[in-house]
């Protein structure tokens, strides 16, 4: 099975503390200590966390060799409202064509009004 | 031209579904006609760019259903499934699988009446969140092509005039 990048995302955002973790990322860089303290893991599991983060580019981490600050990378989250993006333009052209569709159908005035339009009879 | 209703998706990623919602100017009765009738698909379900070729319903539990659609451009697609159950006017529960998709979907269509409007729910279930992203992005896919069938048909129309 494939693991593109998209699954990856949507694998790494689907554990709760990940979440957490990236909230927290959201407003600055953060070393690995500061992050582990609101939650009740320790941190050797705050860390297995950030490298699922890490893995699907959802985090970075710095480069100085006893700080490396965590930070929050946003490219993975765009691809991913990207997508829903289109796919949500998609299903409004649909909503639109159908609405548009009944609003004929109620002003031709099929029928007696008021009844279902078309089922069995016409 | 309608401003059309809005549309909310809500992609849970804790979870293998995609909510999608909608207010429709009509009442559930009718929308529910629309959705399950194939005189009434075949007015309004294909997508821009393409034509609905078949359209076979076989609405009661159990009952299968079929739709194929062809492009501008000469492809076609299928997405077809099974009516798990039939509360009409209020809500159908079906299974959809689009053509090249390994597993079907489970999806829940839900109509709440508000005023003169209708609330439209569509719930879509996965087996995995795997197949759930394959389906996002098939949906992009097909959303992508009609973009580019409009595109063509600006440009065959654009010639035409400078010809």
């Amino acid at each position: 099975m494939e693991t593109d990048s998209l699954s990856m995302t949507f694998a790494a955002l689907a554990d709760p503390t990940r979440r957490a973790i990236l909230m927290r990322l959201m407003e600055g860089e953060r070393p690995v200590k500061e992050l582990a303290e609101p939650f009740d893991i320790s941190p050797p599991a705050v860390t297995k966390h950030l490298k699922v983060l890490e893995k699907a580019g959802l985090v970075a981490r710095g480069r100085q060799a006893q700080w490396r600050p965590c930070r929050l990378e946003a490219g993975p989250l765009k691809e991913i409202s990207d997508w829903v993006e289109r796919y949500r333009r998609f299903w409004e052209q649909s909503f639109d064509r159908l609405e548009d569709y009944l609003k004929e159908l109620q002003s031709r005035g099929d029928g007696n009004d008021k009844t279902a339009p078309g089922r069995g009879k016409s | 031209m309608s401003t059309g209703p809005d549309v909310t998706v809500v992609v849970p990623p804790a979870d293998d579904s995609v909510r999608l919602s909608g207010c429709i100017e009509s009442v559930p009765a009718n929308i529910f006609a629309a959705w399950t009738d194939p005189a009434h698909l075949v007015r309004w379900r294909a997508p821009r760019g393409f034509t609905m070729m078949r359209c076979d319903v076989h609405l009661n539990p159990g009952g299968q259903w079929r739709h194929v659609f062809l492009g501008s451009d000469g492809d076609e697609y299928g997405v077809g499934g099974v009516f798990l159950s039939v509360a009409s006017g209020r809500r159908l529960v079906y299974t959809e699988c689009l053509d090249g998709l390994p597993a079907p979907a489970t999806v829940a269509l839900d109509l709440e009446p508000e005023a003169e409007r209708t609330q439209l729910t569509m719930t879509l279930r996965y087996a995995s969140s795997a197949q759930r992203d394959a389906h996002l992005r098939l949906g992009s896919v097909v959303a992508q092509r009609m973009i580019l069938i409009d595109l063509n048909t600006y440009v065959r129309q654009r010639e035409t005039c400078a010809a």
